[in-house]
């Protein structure tokens, strides 16, 4: 890599970082806010709500580190495609409780 | 003896060893994460209430140490770009800085656990705390993982360079690659138990 793709580079991972502060305020901001109203014009539930927002901006977050400072954007077939393979199985893992609601113990969380 | 492909790419897959072998090793890593995440999951829609963040834990104290690890991820970054220029002395500047970060990080999460047994908080008091320590401390033991690495690339693996620079840009790269895992798998962490 010569040296001017480098400092742009270094330009762009400023940017990103820029961006990541940017929405590290927006997650707690946006926790800190009453949604009730929008969840009623959504009608979902407010804690529901929450959650898909702040999901939504740690997802954006996550595509910015793994794209720009993990450098997927430039990677090799081979690692997408590994990448792919325990993504799938990362989501089945996550998906696997919710399969089952049927046998719940309704004890968990003791306060 | 020369081991093959230790910085030139294979023909087939057109990775190294050391880039293949990082993300079968991140792969591993996120079934690992993903197994906890699950069980956060399976535990909070299983429960009949579930108390939010706040009510046990500092979300200031957590937003500083998201900042810190952030700031690691791209000063880690930085360090690499001037490693790739060959200026090693602000190389050694944004590693180090990586490095302190990184311990910053771990002194602030001391301070957050040292709170939580001052008031008589431990994994068995619930199962939020449970899932918390377990999660919250996984997540310490990869960023300690990670400052030996790198301290280990600043100090005595530094030699390295003098010797066979590619390969020196190519480990520090890698090590990259596992701290920006580290931050990604916290960018998640912080939410879910700290905000929701």
């Amino acid at each position: 890599m010569d040296t001017k793709s480098l400092s742009k580079k270094n330009r762009t991972y400023l940017i990103v970082f820029a961006s990541l502060m940017f929405l590290t305020f927006i997650t707690v901001w946006v926790s800190g806010l009453d949604l009730t109203k929008t969840s009623k014009i959504l009608a979902i539930d407010a804690s529901v709500c929450a959650i898909i927002i702040a999901l939504s901006v740690a997802s954006v977050k996550g595509f910015l580190v793994g794209g720009y400072f993990m450098h997927l954007f430039d990677e090799k077939r081979w690692v997408y495609l590994l990448i792919l393979l325990s993504v799938f199985f990362f989501i089945a893992l996550l998906y696997l409780p919710l399969l089952e609601s049927h046998s719940r113990l309704e004890h968990y969380y003791v306060p | 003896m020369k081991i093959p492909f230790a910085v030139e790419e294979r023909p087939d897959t057109g990775l190294n060893n050391g880039r293949f072998g990082i993300w079968l090793f991140l792969a591993s890593e996120l079934m690992l994460f993903g197994g906890l995440f699950s069980a956060y999951i399976l535990l909070r829609t299983g429960s009949s209430g579930w108390p939010k963040g706040a009510d046990f834990l500092n979300i200031p104290l957590a937003t500083v140490n998201t900042v810190v690890l952030i700031s690691s991820s791209v000063t880690i970054i930085l360090a690499w770009i001037a490693l790739q220029m060959n200026n090693v002395k602000r190389f050694r500047i944004l590693y180090s800085l990586t490095i302190l970060l990184g311990f910053i990080f771990l002194i602030i999460k001391y301070f957050e656990y040292s709170a939580k047994f001052h008031h008589h908080y431990y994994p068995s008091t619930n199962t939020f705390l449970a899932i918390y320590f377990t999660m919250t401390g996984l997540h310490v033991l990869h960023i300690l993982g990670g400052l030996l690495v790198n301290i280990y690339h600043l100090f005595p693996g530094f030699k390295l360079y003098k010797e066979d620079p590619e390969k020196y840009k190519g480990r520090i790269e890698l090590s990259g690659i596992y701290w920006h895992f580290v931050d990604l798998v916290w960018i998640f962490l912080f939410p879910i138990l700290y905000l929701l």
